[in-house]
C-alpha cells in the first residue's frame, strides 16, 4: 500500500538529491516496522502498511488525528512521557534515540513498542516515528526474569550445597547450604578459592579432575573428596560438577553441587558399631556355650605336657634318662604347648573386641579354622562332621573373624539341632561351592528341622528355640552377611533337617 | 600281648598326644603299656586271659568308654577299668562305677594320682586272679573224689562224727574212716578247718 501523505512536490533542481515519491513510498511500505509521519503537534500525516497491521487502523481513520490516539493512556499533552510533549520540546534525547512506550490498538488493547523518532528538517518540521512491536521480546524478557528468579530461589533454598567456581578456583557464588556446610559467611567464601577449603591430600585429585574437565574431557564429573570446615573438622562429600562454556566452547565456570556424606557416614558408622557390639556379645555368648568343649580342648595338650614332664622326672630320678630320650620328650612338650597356644589364639581372635576389617581371604581357610573350634563340640555331642571344600578359587573380601563367627554359629546350631537324633544318624555336612560371582558356604544337618511358625521369626534378634540360647546368632549372622554384600538363607532338606547357606561376592581376579 | 606274669596297662584314648604321653608316663615307672586309638582297636585284640588294667577315656568318637565297658562286661572280662573323665562328666563316671569300674580320675590330674589308681587296679586284678586260680584248684581236687568220698566229705564238713556218718550211709565206721582219710589226702587238707575253708572258698 502506498504511503498516504500530504505531498509537497520537490522542485526539479532537487530531483537528483531526493528520493522520488515512488521510491519513498516503496521504501516505507517495505519497512518491517510501523512508520508514522506527523507534524510538530503530533498530527498524523502518514501511516505505512506495517503501522496499519500493528494498530488495526486504516490510514484514513488516523490521518489528521493526534498521534496520542495510538498511545496508551496519553494523559494531558503536557505530561512528561507523552509523545506529543516530546515532539513539542524536541528533546534531543528522544530524537535519534529509541524509547519504550505502551501503544494502543484500534480495539483498545495495548502492547509494548519501541519508538524511534527522526526529525525532518524543513520549513515546516516533521517527525518520523518508527514503531516496533516488542511484545515478543518483552515476553521473552519476562520469562527470562522469571526463570532467573526461579533459579535463584531454587539455589538459595536448596538443601544441597551449590556453588560456582571460576577457572582460577575462586568462588563466584555459593548458596547458604554451601556456606553452612563449611561454616563460612557468604561474604567470606566469596573471597576464597576451593584450595582454601579442600583437604590438602585431596587437592591434587581435585586439580587434575578440574583440568581434565576444562580440557573438554567430559563436561560433568563426579568424585568423592574431603573439605575442611572452618572449625577444622573434615567434611566428606561427593561433588557433582558441570563445566559452563561460552558460545565458542571456552570454559567459563564450574557449577558445583555437593552431596554431604557426613550424616550418611555417621549413620553407617553407628550401624557398624552397633553391629560390631552385638557381634562381640554373640561371640562371647558362643564362647560361653562352648566353655566345656574349650576347657577340654585346652586340657588335652596340658595333660599331655604334664604326662611327658612327669615321665621325664621319673626317669631322671631313676637315673634312666639319656639325652636322646630327653630331647624327644622336650620336642613333644613343645608341640603340645604350641597346640594349647593355638587354641588360645583362636579364642582370643574371636573374643577380642575389634574394628571390622576387610581382607582378601580364602573361604575354605575360614571354614577350616571354624571347624577346628567346633570339632571338639561335635565330638562331645557325638556328631560326625563331613567336609567338602571346593577346589575352584573361592576368595572373598571379608572380615575373617565375623565370617568365622557366622560359620561357627551355623555349626553350633546344627550340632544342637541333632541333640535328640540317634547317634548313628548324627552327621552334619559342611560344603563350599564357587559360582561365577559368588562363593557359597552351606551347613546341612539331619536335625529336628524348623517349624513354619519359627521360620517367620528366625532372623529376628532374641528369637530362640533353645533353652539356654540368647537368640542372637542367626540375627547377627544375617546382618554380618548382608553387610558383606552377601545373602543368608536356609532350605529344608528333602529327607530331614535343614541346610543353612550364605553366599559372599567373589573377589575379582584383579584383586587376587 | 601275652599271658606272661607281668601285668600290662592298656590305654585307650583317641587323642594322639594324650595317648602317647600316657604311654610315656606309665613306661617311666617300669610298667608294661599298650595303647589303642579307639575302643574298636582294643576290642579287636583283647582276650580275657590278659592281666593288668585298662585306662580309658570316657568320651571318644565312635564307641565311647562306657560302651566299651559294657562290651567287656558282656564278654565276662575281669579287667579293672580306670576311667579318665573331663570336667562335667561326673554323672557318666558314676554310671561307670555302678557298672563295675574300679575308679575314675578327673582331668587335669597329678601323675601320682593316676599311677596310684593303676597300681590299685593291678593289685585288685592280681588278687582276683589268684582267688580264681585257688578256686579252680579246689574245684579240680573236689572233682577227683569218688561219689562215696564226696558224700563223706560233705557230712564231715557239716560237722558229723564218723559214727553218725557210718549209720547214715549204712557203712562200717572203719570204712568211713578210710574214705575220710582219702578225702583229706586228695583235697590236700591237713586239718578239718582247712577242709571247711576250702569249701567256703568254693561256695563264695
Amino acid at each position: 500500500m502506498a504511503l498516504q501523505t500530504v505531498s509537497t512536490r520537490p522542485s526539479i533542481t532537487d530531483e537528483r538529491a531526493r528520493l522520488t515519491e515512488a521510491e519513498f513510498s516503496a521504501l516505507l511500505d517495505a519497512a518491517v516496522d510501523g512508520i508514522v509521519i506527523m507534524d510538530a503537534d503530533g498530527q498524523i500525516e502518514g501511516f505505512n502498511a506495517s503501522a496499519e497491521r500493528l494498530f488495526g487502523f486504516s490510514p484514513e481513520e488516523v490521518m489528521g488525528r493526534s498521534v496520542n490516539l495510538l498511545m496508551s493512556d496519553p494523559g494531558p499533552s503536557e505530561d512528561e512521557g507523552s509523545l506529543v510533549s516530546y515532539l513539542r520540546t524536541r528533546q534531543p534525547d528522544l530524537v535519534g534515540n529509541s524509547r519504550e512506550l505502551v501503544a494502543r490498538r484500534r480495539d483498545g488493547t495495548t502492547f509494548p513498542v519501541e519508538l524511534a523518532v527522526g526529525e525532518v528538517r524543513a520549513q515546516v518540521p516533521r517527525f518520523v516515528g518508527i514503531i516496533r512491536d516488542i511484545s515478543e521480546r518483552k515476553a521473552i524478557e519476562r520469562r527470562l526474569t522469571q526463570r532467573e528468579e526461579e533459579l535463584r530461589l531454587t539455589i538459595e533454598n536448596a538443601p544441597i550445597p551449590i556453588a560456582t567456581v571460576g577457572l582460577d578456583g575462586v568462588v563466584l557464588s555459593a548458596n547458604p547450604s554451601f556456606c553452612k556446610m563449611l561454616g563460612y559467611a557468604q561474604r567470606e567464601i566469596g573471597r576464597m578459592s576451593f584450595r582454601d577449603f579442600t583437604y590438602p591430600d585431596d587437592l591434587p585429585l581435585t586439580v587434575t579432575l578440574m583440568e581434565e574437565a576444562l580440557r573438554g574431557e567430559g563436561d560433568t564429573y563426579s568424585y568423592q573428596k574431603r573439605y575442611v570446615h572452618k572449625d577444622g573438622r573434615v567434611v566428606h562429600v561427593v561433588l557433582h560438577n558441570g563445566v559452563v562454556r561460552d558460545e565458542q566452547g571456552r570454559p567459563v565456570m564450574i557449577v558445583v553441587q555437593v552431596e554431604d556424606l557426613t550424616e550418611r557416614m555417621q549413620a553407617e558408622e553407628e550401624a557398624r558399631e552397633h553391629r560390631e557390639r552385638l557381634a562381640h556379645v554373640d561371640r562371647l555368648n558362643v564362647m560361653g556355650e562352648m566353655a566345656a568343649s574349650i576347657a577340654h580342648e585346652i586340657n588335652q595338650p596340658l595333660s599331655a605336657i604334664a604326662n611327658y614332664t612327669n615321665a621325664a622326672f621319673r626317669r631322671v630320678s631313676a637315673g634312666r634318662l639319656d639325652g636322646e630320650k630327653l630331647s624327644a620328650s622336650l620336642t613333644k612338650i613343645d608341640e603340645q604347648a604350641q597346640r594349647a597356644g593355638e587354641v588360645v589364639r583362636r579364642l582370643r581372635n574371636l573374643v577380642k573386641k575389634r574394628e571390622s576389617q576387610r581382607e582378601l581371604l580364602d573361604v575354605n581357610d575360614l571354614v577350616r579354622e571354624s571347624l577346628r573350634l567346633a570339632e571338639v563340640d561335635a565330638r562331645i555331642h557325638d556328631v560326625v562332621v563331613e567336609v567338602s571344600l571346593t577346589e575352584s578359587p573361592s576368595c572373598v573380601l571379608a572380615d575373617p573373624v565375623q565370617i568365622e563367627q557366622v560359620i561357627l554359629n551355623l555349626l553350633r546350631n546344627a550340632i544342637d539341632a541333632m541333640g535328640m537324633v540317634p547317634k548313628e544318624e548324627s552327621r552334619l555336612m559342611v560344603r563350599t561351592d564357587a559360582s561365577e560371582n559368588f562363593v557359597e558356604v552351606s551347613v546341612c544337618d539331619r536335625g529336628t528341622g524348623i517349624t513354619k511358625l519359627d521360620e517367620q521369626h528366625l532372623f529376628e534378634p532374641f528369637f530362640t528355640t533353645k533353652v539356654a540360647g540368647m537368640g542372637m546368632g542367626l540375627s547377627i549372622s544375617h546382618s554380618i552377611i548382608s553387610a558383606h554384600g552377601g545373602r543368608f538363607w536356609f532350605t529344608r532338606n528333602p529327607e530331614r533337617g535343614v541346610t543353612f547357606r550364605f553366599s559372599l561376592p567373589k573377589a575379582t581376579e584383579s584383586l587376587v | 600281648m601275652s599271658d606272661a606274669s607281668a601285668p600290662t596297662i592298656f590305654v585307650v584314648d583317641d587323642d594322639d598326644a594324650v595317648r602317647d604321653s600316657l604311654r610315656d608316663l606309665i613306661d617311666s615307672v617300669g610298667l608294661d603299656v599298650a595303647t589303642y586309638p579307639s575302643a574298636h582297636a582294643f576290642l579287636d585284640v583283647y582276650d580275657n586271659a590278659q592281666r593288668g588294667c585298662l585306662v580309658l577315656d570316657i568320651r571318644m568318637p565312635g564307641m565311647s568308654g562306657l560302651e566299651l565297658q559294657e562290651r567287656l562286661n558282656e564278654r565276662g572280662s575281669s579287667l579293672p577299668i580306670v576311667f579318665i573323665t573331663g570336667h562335667g562328666d561326673v554323672p557318666m563316671a558314676v554310671e561307670a562305677m555302678k557298672r563295675g569300674a574300679v575308679d575314675f580320675i578327673q582331668k587335669p590330674f597329678r601323675d601320682q594320682e593316676l599311677l596310684d589308681r593303676i597300681n590299685l587296679a593291678i593289685e585288685q586284678n592280681r588278687r582276683r586272679r589268684e582267688a580264681e586260680e585257688t578256686k579252680q584248684d579246689i574245684a579240680e581236687r573236689v572233682s577227683s573224689l569218688t561219689r562215696r568220698e564226696r558224700e563223706v566229705m560233705d557230712m564231715v564238713i557239716q560237722g558229723k562224727a564218723n559214727k553218725v556218718i557210718a549209720i547214715d550211709l549204712g557203712l562200717s565206721q572203719r570204712t568211713v574212716e578210710v574214705h575220710r582219710s582219702h578225702v583229706m589226702d586228695k583235697m590236700r587238707a591237713r586239718t578239718l578247718a582247712e577242709l571247711v575253708r576250702m569249701n567256703t572258698t568254693l561256695e563264695g
